[in-house]
């Protein structure tokens, strides 16, 4: 039950920070949501996850704070227009994506539920499923996996630099 | 802890960043709004490992991770704040 409780606080953590990031766009909130998704993946026996969640998404949003300046941190997003009012988001482009959003939930969580809610899979009760060492060694059996991995990290290197200015 | 919670935590923030990218204007909140769409499904891996006792998946979701956080940095810097000096 005290489990429970918790994820429910760590969800609830996560999904307001991912609608703030929907909505305001602030720079700390794939910070908020690492920080949280770290506790769920904690909750999930997956703590080599939680790891890479806070490395990865928490280090991007720092990144990202930077990259947006001191001055404009939490600040709500500008619009590409410049000094150009934002433009309206009309009431039938608002209800496609609600319509599209919707189905997507029904068909979503209708597929879940019939997999694995009635089939109640758990680990058994001890299990070391999931801890630091299993990632490791997924990871060494996958060298596939890890040249990617290199790969994007070699790209993210390579295309963050300083901000080019227009002249 | 039930396998299906983080299946439905999971789906929300996959829908919420799919609301994002579609209903928001600008590209520095389409960004933020990809980088949700991409834990989210992190997340579903997450709960797929833990069902299916298979710690494989753990490594794909530590690449999907570090891949939303690639991402992210390379489309901020991208996106950075436009000089308006000379505009």
């Amino acid at each position: 039950m005290m489990t429970v409780a918790l994820f429910a606080a760590f969800a609830a953590v996560a999904l307001a920070a991912g609608a703030a990031a929907v909505w305001r766009a602030p720079t700390w909130a794939p910070v908020v949501l690492a920080l949280a998704l770290a506790g769920v993946m904690l909750l999930y026996e997956a703590t080599g996850l939680a790891l890479v969640t806070i490395a990865a998404v928490g280090a991007a949003g720092l990144v990202m704070t930077v990259a947006r300046g001191p001055a404009r941190a939490g600040a709500p997003a500008d619009h590409a227009g410049g000094d150009a009012p934002p433009a309206r988001l009309g009431a039938r482009r608002i209800a496609a994506v609600a319509g599209a959003v919707a189905g997507l939930v029904f068909v979503l969580v209708g597929t879940w539920a019939r997999q694995f809610l009635w089939t109640g899979r758990e680990l058994a009760p001890g299990s070391g499923f999931g801890e630091l060492p299993g990632l490791g060694a997924a990871l060494a059996g996958a060298p596939a996996l890890l040249g990617v991995g290199l790969v994007i990290v070699v790209a993210a290197a390579a295309c963050a630099g300083p901000p080019r200015h227009r002249i | 802890m039930p396998i299906t919670h983080v299946y439905y935590l999971a789906s929300g923030l996959w829908l919420l960043g799919l609301a994002g990218v579609l209903l928001r204007p600008d590209g520095w909140a389409r960004t933020l709004a990809l980088v949700v769409m991409l834990v989210g499904a992190a997340t579903v891996l997450v709960g797929a490992a833990r069902a299916w006792a298979a710690a494989d998946i753990h490594g794909l979701a530590a690449l999907l991770l570090a891949l939303a956080g690639a991402y992210a940095v390379v489309l901020a810097t991208l996106q950075a704040a436009p000089d308006r000096e000379g505009s």
